[in-house]
């Protein structure tokens, strides 16, 4: 069996899909986090599997570069952000900082 | 050989200092009156050394200084100096008139508070018509031109504050700005066909050109096989009868006459000035100088105009009672004779004629400011009188012997009794008018009647002014012990002087004139003008008309004088004085051209300004207002509209916008997590409608 763009696109879908469901679902920060790296993730190998079928070549894989440096300098916002938050609450959970707190 | 610039330089420069010394020292008026006084004697010795220089020297005129002024592409308009025995002789008379007027103001302006702005305005006025003699260009000519007619505007309206003074300054200004169009009307047509406003430049390529039979042939290209461009030819004539408008204007011809009588409502020095040297002449010198610009036809239309204006200048002249009208009417007669003159191809008398009608008439005019000064300052006040009315004066033969002595030289070389000025130049017109009837037509001969009975007509109305002036009764003045002043009087002696025929000729001949030989010919391009007169046909074709005219002349002359000296021995007589006789009525009122001026041109223009003006205010301005009654419904509409759709759109997507925010924030899924669960399922929903509804 070939491996095609549509395992990939799945592949994707699937891991998205998973990102979506832990942002939504876990209450912890840190998880929300972990999450939405599966998305950003996921959009990389949407990028990745378009860009080896862009006749330019590499556009998509370039680009797909640029987000895994964002999605770096995002991460590490993200959980200096919520060291910051566990500092000052002692809680990185989601639901007690939006009820309690109301800071989310 | 001498440089002529640096005269010709120095000659303007000295008036330039005498202008601008004004705001320097005009405030100390002694120190500036004198200073300009003496100025305008240094140039008054300038040019007379430029004028001993050219006459010794070449005849051909000569461009000496050329400027570029601006530029465009290949076309470019020059300023430059010229000079020629014309215009040598012409800055002398200037200088002679500017010179002896500002001597003469010196005196007789020394009361008026505004003394030093006078002379700054005589600079001026001066600089003005000595730059127009010198500028070799026609578009610089036209500058000098305005200027000269600015000036006149500044000095006739000197006394300001008079209304009648304003009034005359302001009619001789816009009526000038009436032949001003024409001259514009021929610039635009050198400028178009001949392409150059420098006047040798033009001389070139008129020489070049051809005029056959109603056709004026440019030259395109030159060369063995030259060719040509075909223009109509009455073109030409319309360049000539632009000018022919401009110097009906300035020198005060028939239609436009109206304006020189009404001038004399400035001091009387400059009533001098304007009439002999500077601002009447300037028309004159125009043709004179771009004499090979007029064809035939705008010649012939010129001898029309001149002569009637020379009859009915002297006709009007009749019955005046202000002496500087009587002489003002003559000095539209007399210029009606110099463009007679030209019109009939007399080149050479006409110039002659302005010559020696500057001396005599700038001397007449001065005499006359003495006299009004010695009844102005020798009658009670109480009484009232005008002191420049005829009828107050009489006797002042025995009150001013000497000033008597010399208005009487200028008087009879104005009648052109002979041994004066007057007289050959006057011969020298009436042969060429006699040259061009002797052709046959009866128009012409009837244009030589006119000019025959001016001769006539200057007599008497000048032994009119002079008994009532200087004969009569003496008691009046017998008290009065008045001496002359020297500062008033040289002047008027010295032009009285110069009226003398001697000067000129020392026969009574006057072609044996040394002036008129040294003159010489006219330039002539165009065609032989049928009309044209020189030195030579003077003595040759003339030559079997000469001695009549000069015994017709002659005899017109002591006719007139045996007939004054019956008529007005006794001022009752004077058929002026019965006010409604209709002869007295229509000199009085010049053919009441100011009438017809008024009711014909004025009352006109202000009815269709007033009609104009109605119309603005009432449809106009209505149909205005419309239009802004209409902006403003549509306007209110348009906020309507605005406010209930544009913004109302607006708002209904903000308003859903709030209420689903509303709906998805509210405290029952109010975490974040909860936010992320609606904007996905919207999400999916809008995703879903887009690709399966869509």
């Amino acid at each position: 069996m070939m491996i095609g763009l549509d395992h990939f696109l799945l592949l994707a879908a699937a891991l998205f899909s998973l990102g979506l469901a832990i942002v939504i679902a876990r209450r912890n920060a840190v998880m929300v986090l972990m999450g939405i790296e599966l998305m950003l993730n996921a959009s990389n190998i949407n990028l990745v599997a378009f860009g080896y079928h862009d006749p330019n070549l590499m556009q998509g894989q370039l680009f797909a570069l640029f987000v895994i440096v964002i999605a770096a300098a995002e991460a590490a916002i993200g959980l200096a952000i919520v060291m910051k938050v566990y500092r000052y609450y002692y809680t990185v959970d989601l639901q007690e900082l939006s009820k309690e707190h109301k800071i989310v | 050989m001498f440089d002529l610039s640096i005269l010709i330089y120095s000659l303007l420069g000295l008036h330039i200092l005498g202008l601008f010394l004004f705001p320097f020292i005009g405030k100390s008026k002694k120190l500036y009156l004198y200073s300009s006084t003496l100025l305008s004697t240094l140039s008054l010795f300038a040019a007379a050394i430029l004028f001993y220089v050219v006459y010794k020297g070449d005849s051909a005129p000569v461009e000496l200084v050329k400027w570029q002024w601006l530029s465009a592409g290949s076309f470019s308009i020059s300023m430059g100096i010229m000079v020629d025995f014309l215009g040598a002789s012409m800055a002398l008379v200037v200088a002679i008139v500017a010179c002896m007027v500002q001597w003469f103001s010196l005196s007789y302006m020394a009361d008026d508070p505004a003394r030093s702005r006078y002379f700054a305005f005589l600079n001026f006025f001066v600089l003005a018509m000595l730059s127009l003699v010198f500028s070799s260009n026609l578009l610089q000519t036209f500058i000098f031109w305005e200027l000269v007619g600015f000036a006149s505007w500044l000095l006739i309206g000197f006394w300001h504050h008079k209304p009648s003074a304003a009034n005359a300054a302001k009619k001789a200004f816009i009526v000038n700005r009436i032949g001003d169009v024409g001259f514009v009307i021929a610039l635009m047509v050198v400028l178009a066909m001949i392409g150059t406003f420098n006047y040798f430049e033009i001389i070139e390529n008129v020489s070049n050109t051809r005029v056959f039979s109603g056709a004026w042939l440019l030259p395109v290209q030159e060369g063995p096989y030259p060719k040509f461009q075909i223009v109509d030819a009455s073109v030409l004539h319309l360049a000539g009868f632009g000018l022919l408008l401009a110097v009906m204007g300035k020198s005060a011809q028939f239609p436009l006459a109206i304006w020189l009588p009404d001038a004399m409502e400035g001091p009387t020095p400059v009533s001098a000035l304007i009439h002999a040297a500077t601002m009447v002449a300037a028309g004159v010198f125009l043709v004179l100088r771009y004499f090979f610009l007029f064809t035939p036809e705008v010649l012939d239309v010129m001898a029309v105009i001149g002569a009637l204006t020379a009859f009915m200048g002297a006709y009007a002249a009749f019955s005046q009672f202000d002496i500087k009208k009587i002489l003002a009417y003559s000095t539209i007669s007399q210029l009606g004779y110099m463009v007679l003159a030209l019109g009939v191809g007399a080149w050479s008398a006409g110039y002659f004629h302005l010559v020696t009608h500057a001396f005599f008439k700038a001397g007449l005019f001065l005499g006359a400011g003495v006299i009004i000064h010695f009844v102005a300052h020798n009658t009670d006040k109480a009484d009232q009188i005008d002191p420049q009315d005829i009828r107050n004066m009489g006797g002042l033969r025995k009150a001013l012997p000497i000033l008597h002595i010399f208005f009487l030289l200028c008087t009879l070389s104005l009648m052109g009794v002979p041994g004066f000025s007057g007289f050959l130049s006057k011969e020298a017109i009436l042969t060429g008018v006699m040259t061009r009837a002797g052709e046959g037509s009866w128009a012409w001969m009837a244009i030589a009647f006119l000019a025959f009975l001016t001769v006539l007509m200057t007599v008497l109305y000048m032994a009119r002014l002079y008994s009532y002036v200087f004969l009569g009764s003496e008691y009046r003045w017998a008290k009065i012990n008045h001496s002359l002043s020297l500062k008033l009087g040289v002047p008027v002696a010295i032009l009285g002087l110069l009226s003398v025929g001697f000067w000129f000729s020392f026969s009574i001949d006057f072609s044996h004139s040394w002036f008129l030989h040294r003159l010489g010919e006219p330039l002539l391009l165009m065609s032989n003008l049928p009309g044209n007169l020189t030195v030579s046909e003077f003595t040759s074709i003339g030559k079997s008309y000469h001695t009549y005219i000069t015994f017709l002349s002659i005899g017109l002359v002591l006719i007139a004088l045996i007939a004054s000296a019956r008529i007005f021995r006794n001022p009752r007589h004077d058929i002026a004085r019965q006010s409604n006789h209709w002869f007295a009525k229509l000199s009085a009122n010049n053919w009441y051209a100011d009438m017809l001026n008024h009711y014909l041109i004025v009352l006109p223009t202000l009815k269709i300004s007033q009609l104009a003006q109605w119309f603005d205010a009432k449809v106009i301005d209505r149909l205005v207002d419309l239009f802004g009654v209409f902006v403003v419904v549509v306007s209110t509409i348009g906020y309507w509209f605005d406010r209930t759709f544009v913004d109302g759109s607006v708002n209904f997507v903000a308003r859903l916008s709030a209420g689903i925010g509303g709906v998805a924030g509210s405290s029952k899924n109010a975490s974040v997590q909860g936010y992320v669960i609606v904007a996905v399922t919207l999400f999916l929903i809008f995703l879903v409608w887009i690709v399966f509804v869509l």
